[in-house]
């Protein structure tokens, strides 16, 4: 651990808040993540696979490669 | 370079996107964490004290990288919000809405540890300053987006709106990287990380900080990945319920 001096509380809490902050963000994004998969999984195995028309093969760009469409 | 461009735009498909991302997530992520711990590791540990600022120079590898993320993420949404508005591209709508939390957060951390660095160093850890005014409105744009996003129903009017929002609150994007060109006034000093020599922060400060701030871009990146993918996932089960009647 370096010497931080007089500073060290205010050094200390900045990494404190960029980790709590950021660790907060990653958990929220991984929970709804997993929540959105395991829903989608149910409602398909429920329903059925819903699937769009196959798209051609985007060679010559975006007009040629249409989204799969999204309600 | 056409077929750069073409490359890019297969990601607005996303059965494509969905495949791509699946496959880099993981890389993505391990840099990410790679370069988060060396680049603060090597800040917090590896590096001596300022002459003048003393040790909190260090809180310059978590302060800088999330203020600069903090403006660039706003400049993505922007560009999203305009490909949107113009290319009517679902997955750059949701890729502008994915960032925004992320965006809020880098804000939130830039605030405190610049509240948290300024108190020692200027005695007082806010002021009416020109940078960090713009960036506490950067703020309630990235607030508000999300609220917008949250408050509205139907996905694509949501997006047409909060893509407007967005292209508004880009001016604050810019204010709040050239305030301190604009007005030569207020506390905060200039740009960190500098081209010119002279302004450039120590090369002993220079390189964890790089590494750092090339962390949190990987750790952005991951995030986005993984909240665009979480996106599109929740509109394909909102098709679903729609399709089977059971409401959005």
């Amino acid at each position: 651990m370096p010497d931080l001096g007089a500073y060290a509380a205010y050094v200390l809490a900045s990494y404190a808040a960029a980790v709590v902050v950021l660790g907060a963000v990653i958990a929220w994004s991984i929970r709804a993540a997993l929540r959105a998969r395991t829903e989608l999984e149910r409602l398909e195995a429920r329903h059925g696979r819903r699937r769009a028309a196959p798209a051609p093969a985007p060679e010559t760009g975006p007009e040629t490669a249409p989204e799969e469409p999204m309600p | 370079m056409a077929g750069r461009i073409r490359s890019l735009w297969e990601f607005a498909n996303p059965a494509r996107f969905m495949r791509l991302s699946g496959a880099a997530l993981p890389w993505v992520s391990g840099l990410a964490a790679l370069a988060l711990v060396g680049g603060l590791g090597w800040g917090f540990f590896g590096t001596p004290d300022d002459f003048r600022q003393g040790s909190t120079v260090k809180i310059i590898y978590v302060h800088v990288p999330a203020a600069t993320m903090a403006i660039n993420i706003y400049v993505m949404m922007a560009a999203m919000s305009l490909i949107w508005l113009i290319r009517r591209h679902h997955v750059s709508a949701l890729a502008a809405k994915a960032a925004a939390p992320v965006g809020a957060a880098m804000t939130l951390i830039a605030l405190v540890t610049g509240a948290l660095w300024g108190q020692p160093m200027w005695g007082a850890a806010w002021a009416w300053d020109p940078r960090l005014t713009s960036f506490l409105i950067l703020m309630f744009f990235y607030v508000g987006y999300s609220a917008l996003w949250a408050a509205i129903d139907d996905p694509d009017a949501a997006a047409d709106l909060t893509a407007v929002l967005c292209l508004v609150g880009s001016v604050f994007a810019v204010v709040s990287r050239y305030a301190v060109l604009f007005w030569s006034q207020g506390l905060h000093q200039g740009a960190s990380l500098s081209l010119d020599r002279e302004t450039n922060v120590a090369d002993v400060f220079w390189r964890p900080l790089v590494l750092s701030l090339a962390g949190f871009f990987l750790l952005f990146l991951a995030l986005l990945l993984l909240r665009i993918r979480t996106e599109i996932r929740l509109r394909r089960a909102r098709a679903i319920r729609l399709a089977a009647g059971e409401g959005a």
